[in-house]
C-alpha cells in the first residue's frame, strides 16, 4: 500500500481555499456585473424605438418617476410613451428573460438531461394552444382585470399540459424522467398539431396566432407584468430553495436520496416550480425558444454545474438575453412593423447553440 | 445495528427479497454475495431506505427505516453504488464534497471543514490528482474510487458498498479494501455487495449468501466458505484452498464443470449441517428477546 499522504504536502488544503475563494470572487463579480448592464439596458432599450427619445430624456423621466426630481422637465407625451409603453414592455421582457431561462436551468437539472428545455415537457405548446383557442373564439377582446382573456387561458393551457404530462409519466405513483420527456414529446406535438388544425379553420387568426406561436412583447405592458409576476416569483422560490438538492440529485435518485433528499418532494415541487415560470411568461409573451437553452449552457460553461450560482447567474443572462432580442424585433424591420421576438432568439440561439454543442465536445475529447 | 425482519421487497409489485431477516451488529466486516439477480441491490437499497419494504421491516439502531427522516438516516449510512451517471461537469472535488451536504443546512453553505473532510477523503483514497477534474472525463474506475471518497466524507457509522468496486483493478480494489478494514476496526459498520467470492474471503469475517431473494448461507467466513455450499450456490464444480499468506479460504471454479443442479441432492446437506449456527450465534445476543423458532427458522434454504 502506498503510504504517501499529499496532505502532508503543505498547503493542499489552502490550495483547494484559494480555489474556492477565487470561485467565489469570480461569481460575485460575474454577477454585479451583469446586474450593471441589465440596468444600463434596460435605460438604453427604453431610449431606443421607433420615436428616438434621447438617453438623457430617458434617464430624467426614470428618475422622476421614482419620486426625485431632477430640475428640469420633460413633454408628457413622452413621459407616457417612456414609462407606459416603452418601460413596462422592456421591464416585461427582462423578468420574461428570466423565467424561462431559470426554468430551462431547473427543466435540465430535474430531468438530467442538458438539452431540456420548457418546451420539452409541454408547457409551453399548452399555453400557446390556449391562446389559439382564446384567439379563434374571439375572446380575445374581453377583457378581465385590465388585460386580455389570453394570458388567462394561456396559463391554463400550460397548467393543463402540465398535469396531462405528470399523470402519463407516473409509473406506480413515482414521476419517471424518461417517460416524463417522452410524455411531453408526445402532447406538445400533438397540442402542436391543434394549432395547426385552429389555424387552417380560421384564416384571419392566422397572423395573431403565429405572433402567439413565436411570441411576441407587442403592445404588451404592466398589466401583463402584474399578471405573470405571480407565477414567476412563486416559481422561482420554488425552484432556488431546492438549488443543492438539484446538484444531488445529478448523482440519482437513490444517491440523493441516500444523501438526505427528499427527491419526489424534490422533484414535484421544482417540476412545477418550473412549468409555473414557463406558464406565467408564455401567458403573457406568446412561445419564445432557445433563452432557456442558450443562457443555462453558457452559464454553466463559465461557472460550472451548481446550481445556486446557475439559477442567479442564468437568470439575469436571460434578462439581458430577452431585452436585447425585443429591440431587434422592434427596430430591424423599416416602417415599424414588429418581428415576433421568437424569431430573433431562435435566429440568435440556433446557431450560438450550436457553437456551444461543438466547443463542448471538444473541451471534453470526444470529438 | 442493522436489521431486517422477514422482508419482503421489490419493485413494480413482485418481490425480489422473501422473507429475509438478518442481523448485522455494529462493528461488523459483512460481505454479500450470491448469484446474479439474486437480490444484493435490492437489499441494499432496503437496508438504506430506497425501496420500501411491502412486508417485514427494516431497523436501525432499533427504529425502523420508514420513522427516520431521509436526512437522519444520511448521517448514519453512506451508501456507495455500483455505477454513477452524472450527466453534468462536477468537479470531482465537489462530487466528494457532496458527501457533507448531508450536515449543511437548506441555506448554509459547505464550510472549511467539510472541504478538508473531503480533502482527507480523496486523499485517502488516493484521488486528489482527480480533484480539479469533471466527473465526466474521469474513467469509471477513477469515477468509482471518487464514489468511495464522497462515502469516507459523509463520515457514517455505516458504509454500504454495492459492487463499489467492481470497475477497478485488483491494486485499487484491495486499495478500497485495505481502507475499509481500517475504517471497520474504529468501529464502522461495512456491508459489501460483492461478487469476488476470493477478495470477500480475505477482508470480510461474515458472509451472506442470497438466492433467488432469499438468505441460503450466512456466518463467519472460516465456517461457510466450503466446497459443499458454494458448490450448490454457484452451481459450478469449485476447489477450495488456504492463502498462502493470510491463511483463510480461498475459491478456486473449475472450467466446464457447471453443473445448474437441479435434484435435492444437498437440501439434506444444508437441513442438517447448518440449523444450529444461526441459533449459536444470534440466538443469545437477540437484543429483542425474540428467541422463537419461527423467527430462526433455518437460514440455510436453497
Amino acid at each position: 500500500m502506498r503510504e504517501v499522504n499529499i496532505l502532508h504536502q503543505p498547503g493542499r488544503l489552502d490550495l483547494i481555499e484559494i480555489q474556492h475563494e477565487k470561485a467565489k470572487k469570480r461569481f460575485f463579480l460575474l454577477t454585479t456585473g451583469l446586474i450593471g448592464l441589465t440596468g444600463v439596458s434596460l435605460i438604453v432599450a427604453t431610449a431606443i424605438g421607433r420615436v428616438p427619445i434621447s438617453i438623457a430624456d430617458t434617464l430624467t423621466t426614470l428618475i422622476s418617476a421614482s419620486g426625485l426630481s431632477m430640475g428640469r422637465d420633460v413633454d408628457d407625451s413622452v413621459k407616457t410613451v417612456i414609462v407606459d409603453l416603452r418601460l413596462s414592455r422592456v421591464v416585461l421582457s427582462a423578468f420574461v428573460g428570466m423565467a424561462l431561462s431559470v426554468s430551462g436551468a431547473a427543466f435540465q437539472g430535474i430531468l438530467k438531461n442538458p438539452l431540456a428545455d420548457p418546451f420539452t415537457i409541454g408547457v409551453s405548446t399548452g399555453a400557446a394552444f390556449g391562446a389559439s383557442l382564446a384567439i379563434f373564439f374571439g375572446v380575445s377582446n374581453l377583457t378581465l382585470l385590465g388585460l386580455g382573456l389570453i394570458p388567462v387561458v394561456a396559463s391554463l393551457g400550460a397548467l393543463t399540459a402540465l398535469f396531462v404530462v405528470l399523470f402519463l409519466s407516473r409509473v406506480d405513483g413515482r414521476v419517471r424522467r424518461d417517460t416524463m420527456v417522452l410524455a411531453g414529446i408526445v402532447v406538445a406535438t400533438f397540442l402542436g398539431a391543434l394549432i395547426s388544425l385552429v389555424k387552417s379553420l380560421d384564416e384571419e387568426s392566422v397572423s395573431s396566432i403565429v405572433f402567439w406561436v413565436m411570441g411576441s412583447f407587442q403592445g404588451r405592458g404592466w398589466s401583463h407584468l402584474g399578471f405573470a409576476l405571480p407565477y414567476i416569483i412563486i416559481g422561482l422560490i420554488l425552484v432556488v430553495v431546492h438549488s443543492r438538492d438539484l446538484d444531488l440529485m445529478t448523482l440519482g435518485d437513490s444517491q440523493a436520496k441516500q444523501l438526505g433528499v427528499n427527491v419526489s418532494r424534490t422533484r414535484r415541487r421544482v417540476l412545477i416550480g418550473a412549468s409555473l415560470l414557463t406558464a406565467g411568461s408564455v401567458s403573457v409573451s406568446g412561445v419564445i425558444g432557445f433563452v432557456g437553452l442558450v443562457a443555462p449552457h453558457l452559464i454553466r460553461l463559465t461557472v460550472g454545474p451548481d446550481h445556486g450560482r446557475l439559477f442567479v447567474l442564468s437568470g439575469i443572462a436571460g434578462m439581458l438575453a430577452l431585452i436585447w432580442s425585443d429591440v431587434g424585433a422592434r427596430i430591424i424591420l423599416p416602417e415599424g412593423e414588429e418581428l415576433p421576438v421568437g424569431v430573433i432568439t431562435a435566429l440568435l440561439g440556433g446557431p450560438f447553440f450550436c457553437l456551444l454543442l461543438k466547443k463542448r465536445r471538444v473541451e471534453s475529447g470526444i470529438d | 445495528m442493522i436489521e431486517t425482519r422477514d422482508l419482503y421487497v421489490g419493485y413494480n409489485g413482485s418481490d425480489i427479497l422473501h422473507g429475509v431477516s438478518l442481523e448485522i451488529a455494529s462493528g461488523e466486516m459483512v460481505g454479500i454475495l450470491g448469484p446474479n439477480g439474486s437480490g444484493k441491490t435490492t437489499l441494499i437499497n432496503a437496508l438504506s431506505g430506497v425501496l420500501k419494504a411491502r412486508r417485514g421491516c427494516v431497523l436501525v439502531n432499533g427504529l425502523t427505516i420508514d420513522s427516520l427522516a431521509v436526512s437522519d438516516l444520511s448521517r448514519q449510512m453512506a451508501v456507495a453504488p455500483q455505477k454513477t451517471e452524472i450527466s453534468f461537469p462536477f468537479k470531482c472535488f465537489s462530487i466528494t464534497l457532496m458527501g457533507r451536504s448531508p450536515y449543511v443546512g437548506r441555506w448554509g453553505f459547505y464550510s472549511r471543514d467539510d472541504r478538508r473532510i473531503a480533502l482527507e477523503a480523496m486523499s485517502k483514497t488516493h484521488t486528489l490528482g482527480l480533484a480539479e477534474r469533471p466527473i465526466t472525463n474521469v474513467s469509471g474506475g477513477e469515477a468509482q474510487m471518487v464514489t468511495i471518497a464522497r462515502i469516507l466524507a459523509q463520515q457514517t457509522d455505516a458504509l454500504l458498498l454495492d459492487e463499489a468496486t467492481s470497475n477497478l483493478d485488483i491494486c485499487h480494489k484491495m486499495e478500497v479494501f485495505d481502507l475499509l478494514i481500517k475504517i471497520n476496526r474504529n468501529g464502522a459498520t461495512v456491508i459489501s455487495v460483492m461478487h469476488d467470492l476470493n477478495l470477500a474471503a480475505l477482508y470480510c469475517n461474515r458472509l451472506i449468501f442470497l438466492k433467488k431473494g432469499e438468505v441460503v448461507l450466512d456466518g463467519p467466513t472460516h465456517e461457510v466458505f466450503q466446497q459443499k455450499y458454494l458448490r450448490e450456490i454457484y452451481e459450478t464444480d469449485v476447489q477450495i484452498s488456504r492463502h498462502p499468506v493470510a491463511n483463510c479460504p480461498q475459491a478456486h471454479f473449475i472450467p466446464g464443470h457447471i453443473s445448474r443442479i437441479t435434484s435435492s441432492d444437498f437440501l439434506d446437506d444444508f437441513e442438517s449441517g447448518f440449523g444450529t449456527y444461526h441459533n449459536r450465534r444470534h440466538g443469545p445476543t437477540d437484543p429483542f428477546g425474540e428467541t422463537s423458532p419461527e423467527n430462526h427458522s433455518p437460514v440455510w434454504r436453497i
